[in-house]
């Protein structure tokens, strides 16, 4: 709501199919009433502009945009509209009632906000920044006023009375010719009128989060003019002069939203999302974090002198005296890149195929001991392979309609049970002794995308249309919903449960992977990259994960504690369909997209082999035996192979001792996972003693 | 980017009088305000006093417009230089009334500080242009002027192999040395004449002389003449 107080005289009574209760609070143009919805039984909060005589068109387009806009967000986290609509000549919208006020009158009567608070309203206004900055919109009036807040306190972004498309050529002034805002949240190139983009509204949320935590704005004076003044140019106040109490991560989130360049700022608000993350989590600052381009603020000397030498060089270097700065938050490596191998792909050596004639083989899992290769595929059926033994094929198919296309499985060798998804948004579990199905549920996330067992068995997640769920595989066979991860409305594409640490890794449709931890279910790390990331991998026995998508190119990144980081492993041609780590080698396979071959990266030896399976269709899912010496693979031509792995070619695996377990078991509390990895690759490794002679 | 219009003209023959500045001296002002700040602090030498003192300038900012025989030289930041001096003259002599008088101090000030002004000035002049910089690629389809001019800043030892590799991993689409060398010298220009546009908005009668002398007194020319003849 605007800080203005409308001249419009109050409604009494009813207007229209509403009971108009009491007055929330009065803006520029128009009042807003808790009122009651006879016909639906229901109570609202009514926003009604003036009539014509008191309103301009300009504001009356202003409205209809907000409603338009909220409606068409339709997010969890933006105040709910039911109606926009008019009566005579007054437009309303009518909108769900925020019990809990706003953030503002919290500060107001209860002084400043407990940063763990603090940090999680912000932390919703993200999410929903996150999907209007997606549909284009810019909000440009973020503070503490239009934080509204649920009866459990928690937060939705309200009042998109400013909202403007990004881009669009709507002017930049209000009629009076000052910048439209609220000065004390306003950005730098907000104040100077100046064209806005997403970074504008970080600024806002840095200095909405400075307001929670302290009790008052970043900057005050005596005039608007004055605070614009401050924005333009002075330092950001620190808030734990204040209150010392603020963590370091905080403040420090404040420090670069609020930062004068826009370049400096996060890139988006995810980015911000999970700094704030890490701060509430404890985690120490990002190793890859943009430094500071201090040089526009300072060093003024140097800049004639760099100017003057960059003039006469051939390339010339201008202006800047800065620190690299790392694209897209991953590592910069200058080290050149492994070259893919191409043409001439050679033909796995030894290769046996099964022809499902089923389309698509989505995906597949060998089982415990290696013998059968368990797949998926797109109509809808499930094959159990055994390549050693054709009689004991086995064809299972889900005998409710309607059919179901299949997209992905996860295997519980414990219990010999599968799930399965598809475009049925639902979840199927099967028994594979039994050959039956023995429990369903609806996929909270829509088409099911991808599916992910944890190593010991007893829980999966599952990705789709919206985020990632997880789920425990209760013991008598029942799958029980144990929470939901939202993924900035982005479809997950993959995702995996780390077999040494407590992580689920995933790869989003919106070019983000992220790790989050098992514990809280929270993203613990998180790296935005340009297109989708499409397929993600962790490591089986290693501090280590790998991913790729649209964008071409394969990263591989490290998972130990304080040194998280990403790096590229190749330049890719195509994307990356799937992926997944030897269990034996540190030897990642990728599938491709439109072509039937399968490229082994050596990474120990920083070597590939490529391998073609000859049957010229393209390859869609892989999977490796627990020995590591096959891998199954599933094509668009319905065929399921299994290849023998090239592993004379590859590095020798390493030895237990040189595996990050040390490390790993810094941030395992009981180490149960790492234990288990232990024993398996022990098992795996184990030389049979030599018999005694009697 | 193709961008065919930038090879067909020479900037400065083109400059319109158009010192917008003059109708809105609010905006301006904020425009250069870390400039402004900066100013003061070195004047002043204490931020509180920086602070105050702009608290009262920009009352006169509001209250007062400027008008042109304000102006020496046609040039806004003149103008504004001199402004915020006696600002802060009239501080300093509040504060110590028979310490110095007016001449000696604002002498001494402007001693102090002429070279402070002109950088700090330069650095808000390059802000802008950058940022329009920003704008341009965000609003241009496929466009990576900022990105490549970003690139070639801050890693000034790499040669246009590594900088388009790194181009690539950024940006996501590929991009051959030979390319990135091209979209260089395009962004270059557009840069420079971004610069320009800011200038031109600073110079009551911006005449190619008034900004290429402009140019000179910011130690920019060498760089932005060199890519708009």
């Amino acid at each position: 709501m605007q800080a203005a107080t409308s001249t419009e005289p109050f409604l009494e009574g009813r207007f229209g199919k509403y009971r108009l209760i009491e007055i929330l609070g009065t803006g520029a143009s128009g009042v807003v009433y808790l009122a009651h919805d006879t016909l639906l039984d229901r109570t609202v909060a009514l926003k009604i502009l003036g009539d014509n005589s008191t309103v301009s068109s300009t504001d009356r387009d202003r409205f209809i945009l907000e409603g338009r806009s909220v409606a068409k967000l339709n997010h969890p986290k933006t105040v709910t509209v039911f109606e926009i609509n008019q009566i005579d000549d007054r437009l309303y919208i009518a909108m769900e009632w925020m019990k809990g006020g706003s953030a503002q009158q919290v500060i107001d009567s209860q002084g400043p906000i407990d940063w763990r608070e603090a940090v999680r309203w912000v932390q919703d206004a993200c999410m929903a920044l996150e999907a209007a900055h997606a549909a284009g919109m810019l909000h440009r009036d973020i503070k503490p006023g239009n934080l509204l807040l649920t009866e459990d306190r928690h937060a939705k972004l309200g009042d998109f009375g400013l909202v403007k498309m990004m881009g669009e050529k709507s002017p930049l002034l209000t009629a009076l010719g000052g910048p439209m805002g609220t000065p004390s949240f306003m950005s730098p190139e907000q104040c100077q009128g100046e064209q806005l983009d997403e970074r504008s509204d970080i600024y806002s949320l840095g200095a909405t989060l400075y307001a929670l935590l302290i009790g008052k704005p970043p900057f005050q004076s005596d005039t608007s003019f004055g605070v614009m003044f401050a924005h333009c140019s002075s330092p950001t106040p620190d808030p734990r002069a204040i209150d010392a109490t603020i963590p370091d991560r905080c403040a420090e989130v404040i420090q670069r939203a609020m930062a004068k360049s826009p370049s400096d700022r996060f890139r988006d608000v995810i980015e911000m999302m999970v700094a704030l993350d890490e701060g509430r989590n404890g985690f120490s600052p990002r190793s890859s974090r943009r430094k500071s381009r201090s040089w526009l603020y300072g060093v003024a000397g140097l800049l004639l002198t760099v100017l003057l030498v960059a003039a006469a060089l051939p390339a010339i270097t201008i202006f800047n005296p800065s620190p690299p700065t790392p694209a897209a938050n991953a590592s910069s490596t200058k080290v050149p890149l492994p070259k893919i191998r191409p043409v001439l792909t050679p033909i796995f050596k030894s290769i046996s195929v099964y022809g499902t004639k089923q389309g698509t083989v989505s995906s597949v899992k060998f089982d415990q001991k290696g013998d059968v290769i368990i797949a998926s595929c797109r109509r809808g059926s499930l094959f159990l392979w055994n390549s050693l033994d054709p009689a004991k094929n086995v064809q299972l198919t889900d005998p409710e309609p309607p059919s179901t296309s299949l997209y992905s499985l996860g295997y519980f060798p414990k219990r010999s049970y599968v799930v399965t998804g598809g475009d049925r948004k639902e979840l199927v579990l099967w028994d594979l002794k039994e050959r039956k199905v023995i429990d369903r549920a609806p996929h909270p996330h829509g088409i099911v995308r991808a599916i992910a067992v944890s190593p010991d068995g007893d829980s999966f997640s599952t990705g789709g249309d919206l985020g990632w769920n997880l789920w425990e595989l209760t013991e008598d066979g029942k799958m029980k919903d144990q929470g939901r991860v939202t993924e900035g409305l982005a479809v997950v594409h993959s995702i995996e449960f780390s077999q040494v640490q407590r992580f689920v890794g995933s790869a989003a449709g919106n070019g983000v992977i992220t790790l989050h931890g098992l514990m809280r279910l929270v993203p613990t790390t998180a790296w935005r990259y340009d297109g989708p990331q499409t397929a993600f991998a962790f490591s089986k026995n290693r501090c280590e994960f790998a991913f790729g998508g649209d964008n071409g190119t394969l990263y591989i990144g490290s998972t130990t504690p304080r040194i998280r980081h990403t790096k590229e492993l190749a330049q890719w041609d195509k994307k990356p369909t799937a992926m997944e780590f030897s269990p034996i080698h540190r030897v990642l396979a990728v599938a491709q997209e439109g072509d039937d071959t399968i490229t082994f990266f050596d990474i120990e030896r920083k070597k590939n082999f490529r391998y073609s399976t000859g049957r010229k269709k393209p390859n869609h899912s892989i999977s490796f035996s627990p020995d590591g010496k096959y891998l199954a693979i599933g094509n668009s031509g319905g065929d399921i192979l299994r290849a023998a792995v090239p592993v004379d070619q590859f590095a020798p695996p390493p030895s237990l001792q040189e595996l990050d377990y040390d490390r790993a078991a810094n941030i395992i509390p009981d180490g149960s996972g790492l234990e288990k990895a232990g024993q398996r690759l022990k098992s795996l490794l184990k030389t049979p003693e030599p018999k005694q002679k009697p | 980017m193709n961008d065919p219009s930038s090879k067909e003209r020479t900037l400065l023959e083109h400059i319109s009088t158009h010192w917008t500045m003059m109708g809105d001296p609010a905006k301006f002002v904020l425009r250069y305000a870390p400039a402004i700040r900066k100013y003061l602090v070195v004047i002043l030498k204490k931020e509180q006093d920086a602070e105050d003192v702009s608290q009262d300038f920009l009352m006169k900012v509001l209250t007062k417009s400027f008008s042109e025989k304000q102006v020496t030289r046609g040039r806004f930041r003149d103008f504004l230089r001199v402004a915020i001096r006696n600002a802060a003259c009239d501080h300093l002599r509040q504060k110590h009334p028979a310490a110095v008088d007016q001449t000696t101090l604002e002498e001494t000030l402007a001693d102090r500080a002429e070279n402070e002004w002109i950088d700090h000035w330069r650095g808000c002049l390059l802000e802008k242009a950058w940022r329009r910089l920003d704008q341009f690629q965000r609003q241009t389809n496929g466009n990576l002027y900022y990105s490549v001019l970003r690139l070639a800043t801050d890693w000034p030892t790499a040669d246009s192999s590594e900088l388009a590799t790194q181009l690539s991993q950024s940006s996501g689409t590929r991009s051959s040395p030979e390319s990135f060398r091209q979209q260089l010298h395009r962004a270059r220009r557009k840069f420079a004449e971004f610069i320009i546009d800011e200038i031109k908005e600073t110079i009551r009668q911006p005449t190619k002389e008034e900004v290429a002398e402009e140019l000179r007194e910011l130690g920019l020319e060498p760089f932005v003449l060199r890519y708009i003849d």
